[in-house]
């Protein structure tokens, strides 16, 4: 994925269309850190009146090439799609001992503190395509995962490859601005590879080696 | 009496009896740790059911107290290595201390899994998925074999002990002193392979764990022998013990200080700022009031002057070497994750927000009250009657 944080306006609709599409709980606010958002928008701004810049960093699970929640997790609940490249999370497994939210550099990560509302699909009005959750269990972003499998089963009977930007995840296609690309940067013809190698082109914390999969693209 | 057919001979009838035989200070003891334990046992059960949602930690800071109270359990059990001066290092007058230190480091160790199970969200899952699906790169995995196989050989040395088998209390003497360096250096590992925390990342944590367990362990030893009169049978025991103790204090000072130094002194913001809250931002008090001033300066003072080696100040000296250890675990947990992990977020507040919850404070009170009542009843019931404060091998082969 890729990220131009020039064409991001920080309305978060990303934020809000990625928990109604994945059925994110509703999460507990006792705390203000209890909220459960899978794409956090982070407002910085910088310097003082007259001269204020805002940039707003969209922010979901950077699919780390490395990732340390995968090494960190006791029982294999959380662990790399090596076929995709994406870091999942089997909620059937995970034993809510949190260290994959102390191992996550980026804080990606979000612990259901108390049974979650919102989430019992038989209640209607959510995603039968995304499983339910319950109090106990770590979860995190999947790039819209039964997108991403949908667009393949659909490839697969028509015999033919994905096309490029034919996977849209939710936050990419509510983006009023277009500042998201998703596609396959193994591909190099692809949308993302060709943003992901421009100047502006650049990841989080790069010198902590885990090689990041979400690209962002500087604002200036 | 061997330990198990005592154990399988307690009745409730005859606990709820001897409460009303005992003495004043029995009784406030019964009262007041048995309130506790049930207060933590319902808070427990509580939090079983209803999710971690009543503890005072989130998605931004994922451990608490529970964890830093788990890491002091854990490390409590280092009374297996004063256990092991006798058995490992033939220094003879530790026999006395022998049985009850291993007796401790088995009660200590199941309470401090309790903690845990309580801490997880998913507990009962661990039983199945530990073993069908084991993640080999993960400390926390190796971190609950190490202890399990840490618990069997203690278990095995104590059997050996009470059966009076020379050759495997030596043999499990041996590999009861390596299973616990190993396992309490993997506990420090958990937070030492931590890449995304720098103030814990590295080679210290795991090293500090296994100082702090010889320190826990002394100071729990010497805590019981200035309590109980029949079991303080040597001075100059318990006086080298204090000895040893101020020794490993003062080495531990200068592990602390160089841990901050090193710290305060890095360009990382993430690393100084964790270090500088530790010295002078939100857990200085905890910091300089009960790890440096209580945990550690009075208990050496206490020791350097030959006038306190009386029981009384050598409880005072041990109880607060314990407290303060206490929190140096809780500091120590804090400090890793007080510092915002997100690089780019300055609209929020340098360090996150701290605080202990009523249920988590009960728990780990609760889980401190069933050792010490567990421990009082054994030491009363069937240390004092079958006569161990030497250990039962000792009198059989002299």
């Amino acid at each position: 994925m890729v990220i131009d944080l020039l064409r991001c306006v920080g309305c978060e609709a990303c934020s809000v269309s990625c928990k109604v599409e994945n059925n994110v709980p509703n999460g507990n606010y006792e705390r203000d850190g209890r909220s459960i958002l899978w794409n956090r928008v982070i407002t910085e701004e910088r310097g003082d009146h007259p001269n204020v810049k805002r940039t707003y960093w969209a922010r979901p699970c950077f699919h780390c090439e490395n990732p340390s929640c995968v090494k960190a997790c006791p029982v294999k609940a959380t662990y790399k799609d090596e076929e995709r490249g994406l870091v999942l999370q089997d909620y059937g497994k995970c034993i809510g001992c949190k260290s994959c939210m102390a191992a996550c550099p980026y804080g990606v990560r979000s612990f259901n503190w108390r049974k979650p509302s919102g989430t019992n699909i038989s209640e209607g009005a959510l995603n039968p395509d995304v499983e339910g959750r319950y109090a106990g269990v770590v979860e995190k972003c999947t790039f819209c995962i039964h997108k991403i499998r949908a667009a393949e089963e659909k490839a697969r009977k028509e015999n033919r490859k994905i096309k490029d930007g034919e996977i849209v995840p939710a936050c990419v296609l509510t983006c009023m601005g277009k500042a998201r690309f998703f596609g396959d940067l193994n591909d190099p013809e692809s949308t993302v590879s060709k943003l992901a190698r421009t100047n502006r082109s650049f990841t989080l914390k790069e010198h902590l080696g885990h090689n990041p999969k979400v690209f962002w693209l500087k604002s200036i | 009496m061997k330990i198990q057919e005592f154990v399988f001979n307690i009745r409730i009838g005859d606990l709820l009896s001897n409460i009303r035989l005992e003495g004043r200070n029995a009784k406030l003891l019964i009262y007041i740790s048995g309130t506790l334990i049930l207060a933590g046992a319902a808070a427990a059960l509580y939090t079983l059911i209803a999710g971690h949602g009543s503890f005072a930690v989130d998605n931004t800071v994922p451990w608490g107290v529970l964890i830093a109270a788990y890491a002091f359990f854990v490390s409590s059990v280092g009374c297996c290595f004063v256990g092991s001066l006798e058995s490992v290092f033939r220094v003879e007058s530790y026999k006395a201390v022998t049985t009850r230190a291993l007796f401790l480091a088995i009660l200590i160790v199941v309470v401090g899994m309790l903690i845990i199970f309580v801490e997880l969200g998913m507990p009962f899952r661990i039983f199945i998925q530990y073993l069908i699906s084991p993640n080999l790169k993960s400390p926390i995995w190796w971190m609950g074999f190490n202890y399990l196989v840490y618990l069997v050989f203690i278990t095995l040395e104590y059997y050996a002990i009470e059966n009076g088998k020379e050759r495997l209390i030596k043999t499990a003497g041996v590999l009861a002193f390596i299973a616990a360096l190993i396992a309490h250096s993997t506990v420090g590992s958990v937070f030492g392979l931590l890449q995304a925390r720098p103030f814990w990342y590295g080679p210290y944590m795991p090293i500090d764990f296994i100082l702090h367990a010889w320190i826990l362990g002394f100071s729990i030893m010497l805590l019981i022998a200035s309590i109980y009169k029949k079991f303080n049978v040597d001075k100059k025991l318990t006086d080298n013990m204090w000895k040893l103790l101020a020794v490993l204090l003062i080495v531990n000072f200068f592990f602390a200080f160089w841990k901050i130094i090193t710290g305060v002194y890095a360009s990382d913001p993430a690393k100084s700022a964790a270090a500088l809250s530790i010295v002078a931002g939100p857990l200085s008090v905890l910091f300089w009031l009960f790890e440096i001033i209580l945990g550690t300066i009075l208990p050496v003072i206490l020791f350097l002057n030959p006038r306190y080696h009386t029981r009384k100040w050598m409880f005072v000296a041990s109880a607060m070497s314990i407290l303060g250890m206490l929190f140096t675990k809780i500091n120590g947990v804090y400090a890793g994750l007080i510092v915002p992990i997100e690089a780019i977020d300055r609209e929020r507040p340098l360090y996150h927000e701290l605080s202990f919850s009523f249920t988590e404070t009960i728990i780990v009170l609760g889980a401190i009250a069933s050792v010490v009542l567990v421990y009082a009843y054994f030491e009363k019931y069937y240390f004092e009657t079958n006569n161990v404060p030497l250990s039962k091998s000792a009198s059989k082969t002299k």
